[in-house]
């Protein structure tokens, strides 16, 4: 099916096609709403062009001011991608519920491994604080799993003594540690129940130690031993500092040369504020009390550039691991997406602008073509080697050929523009993959 | 000839809306006619704006074959986009309307004393 173009389809009349086509080859869009701008503008172009027309204007002309009013290509094309792309309140909403599930659940996970307290669920509780102890923890049963015992008139002395039977490794009990929280060997449990888990028994007094003194008693399991004691105290023996490159979060700003002529490389505010972000989650998703900042003494973290330092026992290295494998994971897979469009917008592009510069040649040659054919019968005119029926026909030709000069002329500035502007888009697009690509 | 700022625009263009549904082209030629041609809503600022009308539902669309005149009836036409203000448009024109008309009573407030001492004084 072919389209009513209005009033008086013409070849002018392809100006408008011609231009929608530079258009919708910068919105960087789906190509269902490309076609649905597309179709808008047509619209607002030909109920223009049919004002114009009305009022007296040559089609040509009404065409290029309807273009002309129309604006900056780019810049629509930028202002509507923009408009259509922005997201609505809720889709925001979703997407920060998004991260915050992400961040929640990252930060369930650490409660869950520092601090027994949150959950009275033996079997999911893991009280192994340093990282040593994880192979033996999967490789054989954990001796506080491994049996249950009668805490009504036990005392901790028995309690250890219990868990001492049923380990695979030595026991050892920083008394001294324990009796900061009061606990010596002959100390009641206090645990009004039938015989539960050990490990449960050790999670409930790990909860009570934690809930008077904000320090709980821990067990500290290595290969070779488990020590009981307080978490604090494993801590600061465990304390080490790390480095963490966080580049990957960050765009450096391109070199900056300085007046002296040096160049310097200068990191952006944004390298600074997602440093700054970054670090800002782990303190808060990472044993957050811990933290200097936020009153505690056991962790602190300095930002060097793009470098995290960051001093804290291994427990929360093992947690600020898994944080930033997490962030890491979620930016790459936005960045691979980010590329994916940019790439196929410059392919789409580079298209546009082998069909621009093809037909812009194709219209310089007409031009030339038929400027030479004029310009041969002219001469022919001038120098009387025509008469009669042949002069006056070489006439008529003649102002054929020049009202098809017009109207070519009209249609290469419209090439022209369309040829100029794609291969600025095209520059500019391709810089910035390089950039991209090399950053 | 004044450029609308984005607020006024939404108040311009929602407005136009009231008056029964519309499309780009009849929706600036509306603004202009409405302001004895001393608004102009650019295409830069209308269509972008429109485009953010309907993803806040403050507006529905719809599109329509236009045929010109005299056009081959089996050709098919141009494809135009229609807006109507939807009622959540509705209310938030109501708001606009409302705020507005406050603004203007603040502003009298102020302007008040000034015409009458200018009309004092002449």
């Amino acid at each position: 099916m072919k389209r009513t173009r209005g009033i008086s389809p013409s070849s002018n009349r392809d100006a408008i096609e011609s231009w929608l086509d530079v258009l919708v080859s910068m919105l960087n869009l789906p190509s269902s709403q490309r076609d649905q701008v597309r179709d808008e503008l047509e619209d607002h172009l030909r109920s223009r062009v049919d004002d114009l027309l009305i009022m007296g204007k040559s089609e040509p002309d009404a065409i290029q001011a309807a273009i002309h009013e129309l604006g900056e290509t780019a810049e629509l094309a930028k202002l509507i991608s923009s408009a259509s792309r922005t997201r609505t309140p809720f889709r925001r909403f979703a997407m920060n519920a998004t991260f915050f599930v992400l961040a929640g659940s990252i930060m369930t996970a650490s409660i869950s491994m520092m601090m027994p307290t949150s959950t009275h669920n033996a079997t999911n509780t893991t009280i192994t604080l340093s990282e040593e102890a994880a192979p033996i923890a999967t490789a054989a049963p954990d001796p506080f799993e491994a049996f249950t015992i009668d805490v009504r008139n036990a005392t901790f002395g028995e309690l250890f003594d219990e868990i001492e039977a049923h380990a695979d490794r030595p026991l050892i009990i920083h008394w001294d540690m324990l009796e900061q929280f009061g606990f010596s060997s002959d100390t009641p449990i206090n645990i009004d129940s039938n015989p539960i888990n050990a490990e449960l028994v050790f999670t409930i007094l790990a909860e009570r130690t934690e809930q008077v003194f904000y320090n709980s008693m821990a067990a500290f399991k290595r290969p070779d031993r488990i020590e009981i004691g307080n978490r604090d105290q494993f801590d600061r023996r465990t304390t080490v500092k790390r480095i963490y490159d966080l580049s990957v979060f960050t765009q450096p700003s391109p070199p900056s040369t300085s007046n002296s002529g040096q160049t310097s490389s200068v990191f952006s505010p944004r390298t600074q504020h997602t440093v700054q972000r970054v670090m800002d989650l782990m303190q808060s998703h990472v044993s957050s009390r811990d933290w200097t900042p936020n009153g505690g003494s056991l962790a602190t973290s300095s930002v060097l550039n793009s470098t995290l330092v960051v001093t804290a026992p291994e427990r929360m290295h093992e947690e600020i691991r898994v944080l930033l494998e997490e962030l890491k994971a979620q930016h790459e897979s936005q960045q691979r997406e980010q590329h994916t469009q940019s790439r196929e917008a410059l392919d789409r592009i580079r298209a546009e602008y082998e069909v621009a510069k093809q037909k812009y040649l194709e219209k310089s040659n007409d031009y030339g073509r038929i400027e030479l054919q004029g310009k041969q019968i002219e001469q022919r005119i001038i120098q009387g080697e025509l008469s009669g029926p042949d002069f006056e026909k070489a006439k008529a030709q003649l102002g054929d050929l020049e009202l098809m000069l017009k109207e070519l002329r009209i249609e290469l500035q419209e090439q022209e523009r369309r040829y100029e502007s794609l291969q600025a888009l095209l520059i500019s697009a391709e810089s910035e993959q390089l950039r991209a690509g090399l950053n | 000839m004044l450029n609308l700022k984005q607020d006024h625009s939404t108040l311009v263009v929602l407005s136009v809306l009231a008056d029964g549904p519309s499309y780009g082209y009849a929706i600036t030629k509306a603004i202009a006619a409405k302001s004895d041609g001393h608004f102009k809503l650019t295409a830069s600022g209308m269509y972008p704006l429109l485009t953010k009308l309907e993803k806040q539902g403050l507006v529905t669309t719809s599109w329509e074959e236009v045929k010109a005149e005299g056009a081959d009836p089996d050709a098919s036409g141009r494809k135009r986009k229609w807006y109507t203000l939807s009622p959540k448009g509705r209310r938030q024109l109501d708001k606009h309307i409302e705020a507005h008309k406050q603004m203007q009573h603040l502003l009298d407030n102020f302007l008040a004393p000034t015409a009458t001492a200018t009309s004092t004084n002449t």
